[in-house]
């Protein structure tokens, strides 16, 4: 079956800049996060697979059409663009029926999929509202209705949760996890990476207009073998008797025994940092010995599992 | 996940023709185009009853002056507009085909210069004869101004600028008989319209002024091209990405 979204060795250039330099993609269902920081070549990828620009070499593929020279292919294409512009003289409701209705819709099916829409994105209230009459946050939730209003099957969101306060950001990105899980083919590019981290485990990373990683996250960390994993154990002691400390150096003992283990750094009296090249040995093994040692866990976590410390990683590499 | 089949094309020439209605609308509750709407009528009239000019002088001035300078005022907004307030991303990512957007978009900026100078050259016809040759003028010479100048605004920035520069070549030309007067425009409307050519301490001149079939076979010619030349380019060009 032809994926969604096909680029393969594109190359768009702006003058002497090249904003994309040989990128190859492919999107498939479910959200997808596009990474990179500022200049990183983010928004022309989106441009380029909306058909707002046209590839200076390679190709963009929509389901196997050029979407520069097919609009065909926009009947299943919703995309939220990151510029907060509009017609400012609109009302919610009728900018969101206007557009839907471009999408070949009757005007009453228009409407009552732009009253859906808004519905879904919590602006039912204010639909009546000019355009320039909105907070940004309405703004951007008129924004994202109007790319669903049509149910498309591949949704492009170009920062979607900018200027959104901390209610609307939490729907949003519910209404997101949802289009995904509906199977729409979601591209969500954004660099508030705790939002992406709790839309989607998918990622895409570019840098400098080029492909720095794609895939899970977690697999995508796994991959990066010559960086290890800091986990840190937090310990309660095991009985009155012993000091905390005794405990957090007889288990650093104990650990630095073990192959995979590499170091192991006392913090304070109930906490220890250790540096593994396998995470999932890890896991499986720490718990284990703690328990034979008599020693109880409080917290275990791996600061370097994230996204922010894998996308630190890809862009600093 | 099911996808949409495309929709029909009757659909999408609905759906077209519903997004040059909204953008009339939108370009009629304008406070310029109420002002012309308002004040061209006025002008017509002041210049026929209050001031007698005869009908033929009357129109000349309309066609002449008014006329293209609005159709500059309207049409060289009609995608320029969309572009520098950059809300073209919403109508181009949709399945209707760009260029049909393009003359949805000059046909809303259109309806308003239509509105404003038909009725005023109507109202300074002296006959039914007049008010035909003049309508039918002010249609014709309003959809060539208007197409040109549109085709400015889709290619560049300065779209106001290039098109006054055009209007002062135009004038220029429309003085020099010979050859070059046939590159104006305004000497097929004044052609059209059956009015001489008015060149100041000079005189008028009207001997050689094309006749009403070639004077309109021309409008109306230089109208399409204009128009099929910037749906063209809309279909062709990165439009989206000037700011």
């Amino acid at each position: 079956m032809t994926a969604p979204v096909a680029v393969h060795g594109v190359r768009k250039l702006f003058g002497q800049v090249r904003a994309l330099d040989e990128l190859d993609l492919e999107l498939g269902p479910g959200v997808t996060g596009l990474l990179g920081p500022n200049g990183s070549g983010k928004s022309t990828l989106i441009k380029l697979i909306a058909g707002q620009l046209r590839p200076d070499a390679g190709v963009v593929r929509l389901w196997g059409r050029d979407p520069f020279t097919c609009p065909e292919v926009f009947a299943d294409l919703g995309i939220c663009p990151e510029q907060d512009r509009f017609y400012e003289d609109l009302r919610g409701r009728e900018l969101v029926a206007a557009l839907t209705r471009l999408q070949g819709f009757s005007a009453a099916d228009a409407r009552a999929r732009a009253d859906r829409a808004l519905e879904r994105v919590g602006m039912a209230t204010y639909a009546d509202k000019r355009m320039r009459e909105m907070s940004r946050g309405m703004r951007q939730r008129t924004k994202f209705a109007q790319a669903i209003a049509h149910d498309p099957a591949l949704v492009l969101l170009d920062e979607p949760l900018s200027g959104t306060d901390p209610i609307a950001r939490a729907d949003l990105i519910a209404l997101i996890r949802e289009l995904g899980d509906e199977g729409r083919c979601v591209l969500v590019s954004s660099h508030v990476l705790h939002e992406v981290e709790s839309m989607t485990r998918e990622v895409v990373v570019i840098r400098h207009g080029r492909l720095r990683a794609q895939g899970d996250i977690t697999r995508l960390r796994t991959l990066l073998d010559d960086r290890p994993y800091r986990i840190r154990l937090g310990l309660t002691p095991s009985d009155a008797a012993t000091a905390p400390e005794a405990d957090v150096r007889r288990l650093a003992a104990a650990l630095l025994g073990r192959a995979q283990i590499k170091a192991a750094t006392i913090v304070d009296a109930s906490a220890l940092e250790i540096t593994t090249t396998d995470l999932d040995a890890a896991c499986l093994e720490i718990p284990a010995l703690a328990r034979d040692l008599g020693i109880a866990l409080a917290s275990f976590t791996s600061p370097d599992a994230d996204l922010e410390s894998l996308y630190r990683y890809l862009i600093q590499r | 996940m099911e996808r949409r089949s495309p929709p029909s094309r009757r659909a999408l020439t609905q759906a077209t023709i519903a997004w040059a209605g909204l953008h009339l609308r939108r370009t009629l509750r304008r406070r310029g185009a109420l002002l012309a709407l308002v004040v061209l009528p006025i002008a017509a009239a002041l210049l026929r009853w209050v001031a007698d000019a005869p009908s033929a002088s009357a129109a000349r001035i309309l066609l002449v002056y008014p006329t293209p300078l609005l159709a500059l005022f309207f049409a060289s907004g009609a995608l320029r507009e969309e572009i520098e307030d950059r809300t073209l991303t919403y109508p181009f990512t949709r399945p209707v085909p760009r260029s049909w957007l393009y003359y949805a978009r000059l046909a809303a900026h259109l309806g308003p210069l239509l509105l404003a100078v038909v009725p005023s050259l109507a109202l300074v016809a002296g006959d039914l004869g007049e008010l035909v040759r003049f309508t039918l003028t002010a249609a014709a010479a309003s959809l060539a101004y208007g197409a040109i100048f549109a085709l400015f605004g889709a290619l560049s920035r300065s779209a106001s600028w290039i098109g006054l520069g055009f209007l002062i070549w135009e004038h220029g030309a429309l003085r020099v008989p010979g050859f070059v007067q046939d590159l104006s425009l305004l000497t097929y409307v004044h052609g059209l319209a059956g009015v001489s050519v008015d060149i100041g301490f000079l005189g008028l001149l009207g001997a050689d002024l094309p006749g009403v079939a070639r004077a309109l076979a021309v409008l109306l010619g230089v109208a399409v091209v204009a128009t099929a030349l910037g749906g063209r380019l809309v279909e062709r060009r990165e439009i989206a990405l000037e700011r």
